[in-house]
């Protein structure tokens, strides 16, 4: 099952009277009624087959290598490389009676990469293995990069229940999406004749630049700011307090959420089919003394060859990843409480959960502290940890859903945290 | 394979975000390791269909295809013709000849050498002369006819006036310009030419005989002539028929299941003629001859005639000499360079002078000859070539940016309709065509006949593949090869033993790939 990790942020879920928490559920307000949020950022990293370390090793000359045998030995029949950065720049919360009004407005990137085992095996072990068979070496890859703005609006009905409504409007900045992943090769068993099967697109905005040299990056062209390519997301929430010392929570984070992509927006397709067969020879022309080269042949392994892309302007539509955050806090003291979370991410039809189970300590005054642990990214060992520190107005907070990751990056394959302040008034 | 790594690679750069560490900076700096791979790619293929190659081959069009499309191998002997002037030289006996006449009705003899009797020609040129003395002391006049020269229906007759008497004796006289024959219709009965001449003495008034009187024929030669003409041999010019099909045959064995040789024979003489064969050799490569046994050679072959009611047609007579009359299967055996052959043709055989046969001067006798090997038979161990040489060869294929090369092993593959097993080897050569390394240790089958019915046709299709591993130091020296040799063999299914048909249409594909482990 293929494993699109959004910001999934559980330990962030978990901070009390933080405006930071309302980015998982918009019902989680703090409990002033003025906060101004300074920038925050939050970033995640994650890696299905291996971590820096296991696919980098230093060079003797100093560089890197990329140890493709150790990195063949991590894969997985489908893999997925994931990084996703926030920004938020600045966000404010005002209450005034049962009605809360907030804004924010942040920065998004987010990279998914999803490639097949295929596709580094090829140059690892060879094309040899795969004799007499089909494989699709196709990489499917989804970029965003947008500004979003929210306004959203809270109405606590009663003392027992608050529902959230948070609109937010996105201007893409740069997207690349693949709509179609088939490159297949097939290596034949009689004498290696390779054909390539290409029904491949790509379409994108502002960050790839296609020439006669292939793709690169052309981040020069990310600068379409606020007036085009525009999209919407839709944050729903509620807050429930059945009883006095429990809460729960629901929300539905980025729903419905798309970008429309129109200026700058092409769309790259590679459809064809090659057949490498070597050099064909006339036998009577050796006969009469024709020549015979083969010093090309192993231009057969030039994945240069592999596609053949023709580019068109082209609108399109790329889907957001929504979320879904399904939690409850049961309060065992005054200073210390229990908390639980499920959580599930939605997009391309396909789900993936993560459940969190922890604690949260109010230690002092000025310092909370919370622990969980969770199942994410089919793994079972997430020691999460969030703090806030308080002094006077300004709120420090940090959060991340697997603390000793966080200090020892290149020896984890997945990476994720949030640092910011905010201003309690 | 080359991924685009900048490509994967700036992505990751991307992924893994935490800035300020050390080694993000040396990711502008990225090498590779841990490789430990086989590739596989294609070198070469071929296909070709056995038309296509023989015709290709072929420099002397002797290959042809039936309406089946099978191969044949057609040979042909020269064209030669024999007509009628050495039996027309019969008439030539009388020519300037003078003939005295002893009476005034003479039957002057026709005895034709060679034992030829005529009944009757017909003359396209001639001429005739006379000349006489005259004892009478008076003009006479003398009047000529020949009984046995008639043109349409008139007797030749010719009158000549003296005039000329003028007292002195004898008086001679005659026709010294010759008078025109042309056209005349000579009748020899009773083996004689008759002549009748009268001397009119003009003053007398009567007819007397002469002193002297004598005639000459000239140039006389016949448009047709019949009769018994005799035991003539029409001599033709021995031949070689060359077959270069095979003059590349080092070693191996070969047998045609249905060879023949054609003799077509063409014949405007209007009376029997047996062929005489002086000579009829099979040369082998090996320069031995080897002479074709038939009990047609020993009986002769009678060829076809016009009769009498069929003068001007030609008559064709075909022989063949094939594996059921004749030892010419045993014979090519020896794989064949060239038939070699003397035929003469026997005019009146028998001797039987009741034939009364004819002949005009267009009468000719023809003699073609013609091998024919119908590519239906068995071969073993046959090898066409010595070696082929491929010149400007480059094999220097490079696999640098893949890593270090380990091993190699080429494969050969073949797909085959063509019911003959290939035997291969290949040499790699430097510039100066020295030998470098060969693919294989030996001449090694890389094609596996298609499967034959009964009759020798292919009806199933075979796939074969064969394998050759060199080692690395092995590759690298291969890999300075600047010439190419080439060895084939052949042989048909079951060791040679399996007669098969070689059909146009019948094609192989062969391919060859590369299979190179690569470390880095």
């Amino acid at each position: 099952m293929v494993n699109l990790a959004a910001q999934d942020e559980l330990s962030l879920h978990f901070l009390p009277d933080n405006l930071a928490a309302s980015r998982t559920n918009p019902s989680l307000l703090p409990e002033s009624n003025l906060v101004i949020g300074l920038p925050n950022v939050g970033f995640n990293l994650y890696h299905s087959s291996g971590n820096f370390n296991d696919i980098f090793r230093d060079h003797p000359d100093g560089g890197l290598n990329v140890d493709f045998g150790n990195w063949i030995a991590q894969l997985s029949p489908e893999n997925e490389l994931t990084t996703n950065l926030e920004i938020e720049t600045v966000g404010f919360f005002l209450r005034k009676g049962k009605i809360g009004i907030q804004f924010k407005h942040e920065v998004r990137f987010h990279s998914s990469f999803f490639y097949p085992d295929t596709y580094v095996k090829l140059v690892g072990e060879g094309n040899a293995q795969y004799i007499g068979e089909k494989v699709n070496i196709g990489p499917d890859i989804q970029q965003d990069a947008y500004h979003s703005i929210a306004l959203g609006l809270s109405y606590q009905v009663n003392d027992k229940i608050n529902l959230s409504v948070r609109p937010k409007i996105l201007f893409g900045i740069g997207n690349t999406t693949t709509t179609k992943k088939e490159a297949f090769i097939e290596t034949s068993n009689e004498y290696y004749q390779t054909t390539i099967t290409t029904d491949y697109q790509l379409n994108s905005t502002g960050i790839l630049k296609y020439d006669v040299d292939g793709f690169n990056f052309d981040f020069e062209s990310l600068n379409s700011g606020f007036l085009s390519n525009n999209g919407f997301a839709l944050d729903l929430g509620v807050q429930l307090q059945p009883i006095e010392k429990l809460t729960i929570n629901l929300s539905w984070i980025d729903g419905l959420a798309k970008i429309n992509w129109e200026k700058n927006a092409r769309i790259y397709e590679s459809k064809d089919t090659k057949l490498y067969e070597g050099i064909k020879i006339d036998f009577s022309d050796i006969l009469q003394g024709d020549s015979l080269n083969f010093s090309n042949a192993s231009d057969t392994l030039n994945f240069d060859n592999l596609f053949s892309f023709s580019a068109r302007d082209g609108a399109y539509t790329s889907e957001l990843p929504s979320r879904i955050y399904l939690g409850a806090a049961f309060q065992l003291t005054k200073k210390l409480s229990l908390n639980g979370l499920f959580y599930n991410q939605n997009f391309r039809g396909k789900n993936r959960q993560a459940y969190s189970l922890g604690v949260q300590a109010q230690l002092h005054k000025f310092i909370n502290l919370g622990v969980n642990y969770a199942y994410r990214f089919e793994s079972a060992t997430n020691i999460g940890l969030n703090t806030t520190f308080k002094l006077g107005p300004v709120q420090i907070f940090a959060a991340t859903d697997n603390i000793i990751h966080v200090f020892q990056p290149f020896e984890a394959d997945n990476v994720n945290g949030r640092l910011g302040l905010n201003l309690v008034f | 394979m080359k991924i685009n790594i900048a490509f994967l690679i700036t992505l990751t750069i991307g992924a893994f975000f935490i800035s300020g560490c050390q080694n993000l900076d040396k990711l502008d700096d990225l090498q590779v390791s841990g490789i430990d791979a086989e590739y596989a790619i294609p070198l070469f293929s071929t296909e070709f269909e056995m038309g296509e190659v023989l015709n290709n081959f072929d420099e002397n069009s002797s290959v042809f295809f039936d309406e089946n499309g099978q191969v044949i191998l057609r040979y042909f002997g020269d064209f030669t013709s024999s007509g009628s002037e050495d039996i027309f030289a019969v008439l030539s006996f009388i020519n300037n000849v003078p003939l005295p006449l002893a009476d005034t009705i003479s039957a002057l003899p026709f005895a034709a050498p060679n034992g030829v009797t005529l009944d009757y020609a017909i003359l396209k040129t001639g001429g005739f002369r006379y000349g006489f003395t005259s004892e009478h002391e008076e003009d006479v006049t003398v009047t000529v006819s020949i009984p046995s020269f008639s043109k349409d229906g008139e007797i030749f007759s010719h009158s000549l006036n003296t005039s000329n008497y003028t007292g002195t004796l004898p008086v001679v006289g005659g026709l010294l310009t010759p008078l025109d024959l042309s056209g005349y219709t000579l009748n020899v009965e009773e083996d004689s030419i008759y002549v009748e001449f009268s001397a009119f003495r003009e003053n007398s008034g009567f007819s007397d005989t002469l002193a002297g009187f004598f005639v000459v024929f000239n140039d006389i030669t016949a448009s047709f002539i019949q009769g018994y003409l005799g035991n003539e041999v029409f001599e033709f010019d021995r031949d070689t028929i060359e077959i270069d099909f095979f003059e590349n045959w080092t070693e191996g064995t070969l047998r045609f299941e249905d060879p023949t040789i054609n003799f077509f024979v063409k014949n405007s003489f209007g009376f029997p003629v047996r062929s005489s064969i002086n000579v009829l050799d099979v040369i082998s490569v090996n320069d031995e001859i080897f002479p074709l046994s038939s009990p047609a050679i020993e009986a002769g072959v009678d060829f076809a005639y016009p009769r009498e009611d069929e003068i001007g047609e030609v008559k064709e007579t075909n022989f063949t000499f094939n594996n059921e009359n004749s030892n010419l299967v045993d014979l090519l055996e020896a794989v064949p360079k060239a038939v070699d052959y003397d035929i003469d043709g026997l005019t009146n055989p028998d001797g039987n002078t009741a034939i009364r046969g004819f002949m005009t001067d267009s009468s000719f006798l023809s003699v073609q000859v013609e091998v024919v090997l119908p590519v239906f038979g068995a071969v073993s161990n046959y090898n066409v070539f010595d070696t082929i040489k491929v010149e400007r060869f480059d094999f220097d294929v490079d696999f640098e940016e893949y890593g270090e090369i380990d091993y190699a092993e080429f494969k050969l593959f073949s797909e085959n309709n063509i019911p003959l097993n290939i035997d291969l080897q290949l040499f790699f050569a430097d510039e100066n065509e020295r030998i470098i390394d060969s693919l294989f240790t030996e001449i090694t089958p890389v094609v596996t006949a298609a499967s034959v019915d009964a009759d020798g046709n292919t009806i199933e299709q075979t796939t074969e593949e064969a394998f050759a591993r060199v080692t690395d130091e092995r590759f690298e020296k291969i890999k300075e090869a600047r010439n190419l040799f080439l060895r084939a063999r052949f042989s048909t299914p079951e060791a040679g033993m399996r007669s098969i048909r070689i059909t146009a249409d019948q094609n192989v594909k062969i391919g060859m790939g590369l299979k190179v482990g690569v470390t880095r």
